[in-house]
């Protein structure tokens, strides 16, 4: 199976792309009860998107309502409902940064800057399921270190979130084949350095 | 020339993972036919999904339900008490205004000051009157009977005369 594809599988649809559509549609009209299919729809998939670049499960809850709380108040505004996806990404992606600017600022004001808000491996897990959990997220940690902020960026959402490469482009603002670039530099650097970093992974999934 | 020496560098099997048409036309050509590249491409496609699919399973769940705002129709309904409440505002504005103008006008200081004037020389007249009764309490037509020359005469005087205790 060509590779390209599979992930290109991941993005949405034709089919539920065109009812992705007409959900936008109704939720620009005014449609609540559509604009609360569309959270049941993404909140997950946001939510996890920002839990990735926050580590923070509180902190992802909070800027995950406040990604629809935005995106509520703006679809209106959205011109062409097939972009919604990558529209509620560059908000989700906007909304990350403001955190880590109000988090700097804080921080300015502060001593010591917290550390313990990493959080990926729950206090409710089993030790080996902790420790399964922690490898992983400090492997990816390692990895992603290596790589440039730009890199890093489309790395996590062409691979962490599932986006196609347009739809990447749109989230950034940048056009596809600098979105490329950046990506097969990070692809390179996770070929070469896997190893180095713990991958590949076991599959045990 | 060997398969070997045809087989894609590393950096085209990335290269190949991320942009396929970005390879040149004759290795796309050999990845199309090279069951070793393509291997060697599926793997770090494996991988890289892999990746993904763990950071999914590795991270929670969300629990809170998003709140979106209050309906339009709320907001209307708050936007026309705020309205209404504007315009309240507004007239009692005015109506201080216009009191306060009012009240202005009419105790105005130099007002004041004509008036405490006035009632302060009302005041003078009725202490010279009293200061007058005081010295000579007989009304001026008693003063009328009496004989010339009299001048020095005491009203006790002047009763005896008019009112003789027999």
């Amino acid at each position: 199976m060509d590779g390209l594809e599979q992930y290109d599988d991941q993005v949405v649809n034709p089919d539920d792309a065109a009812a992705l559509a007409e959900a936008v549609k109704m939720a620009a009209a005014g449609d609540r009860r559509a604009f609360e299919g569309l959270i049941a729809r993404f909140q997950g998939d946001i939510f996890r998107m920002v839990y990735y670049r926050t580590s923070s499960r509180m902190d992802a809850e909070d800027i995950t309502q406040e990604i629809f709380m935005n995106a509520y108040r703006g679809v209106k505004g959205l011109k062409d409902p097939g972009m919604f996806r990558s529209w509620l990404y560059r908000i989700a992606l906007n909304a990350v940064r403001d955190f880590y600017r109000k988090k700097r600022l804080r921080s300015i004001f502060t001593f010591f800057s917290p550390q313990h808000d990493e959080e990926h491996a729950s206090r409710d897990d089993s030790s080996l399921d902790h420790l399964e959990k922690k490898q992983f997220w400090d492997r990816l940690g390692a990895f992603l270190s290596r790589l440039s902020d730009a890199e890093k960026e489309v790395f996590r959402l062409r691979f962490l979130d599932g986006l196609g490469i347009k739809e990447v482009s749109v989230v950034l603002g940048k056009n596809e084949s600098t979105v490329k670039t950046h990506l097969y530099r990070a692809v390179d650097k996770f070929r070469k350095e896997q190893e180095l970093c713990g991958f590949p992974l076991e599959e045990s999934l | 020339m060997s398969m070997d020496k045809d087989h894609l560098s590393p950096e085209e099997l990335s290269l190949s993972v991320v942009d396929e048409k970005g390879l040149a036309g004759q290795s796309r050509d050999h990845l199309k036919h090279c069951p070793v590249c393509q291997r060697g491409r599926q793997e770090l496609v494996r991988q890289l999904d892999l990746v993904g699919k763990s950071a999914r399973q590795y991270a929670p769940e969300p629990v809170r339900k998003i709140v979106l705002p209050v309906e339009e129709e709320q907001r209307k309904g708050w936007s026309l008490s705020w309205g209404f409440t504007l315009k309240l505002a507004a007239a009692a504005a005015l109506l201080v205004l216009t009191v306060s103008w009012l009240v202005q006008f009419r105790y105005s200081p130099e007002i004041d000051q004509n008036l405490i004037a006035r009632e302060m020389v009302q005041d003078e007249k009725l202490m010279i009157e009293i200061s007058m009764l005081e010295e000579d309490s007989l009304p001026a037509s008693y003063r009328e009977i009496l004989p010339e020359g009299a001048s020095d005469v005491s009203d006790e005087d002047i009763y005896d005369f008019v009112v003789p205790i027999s």
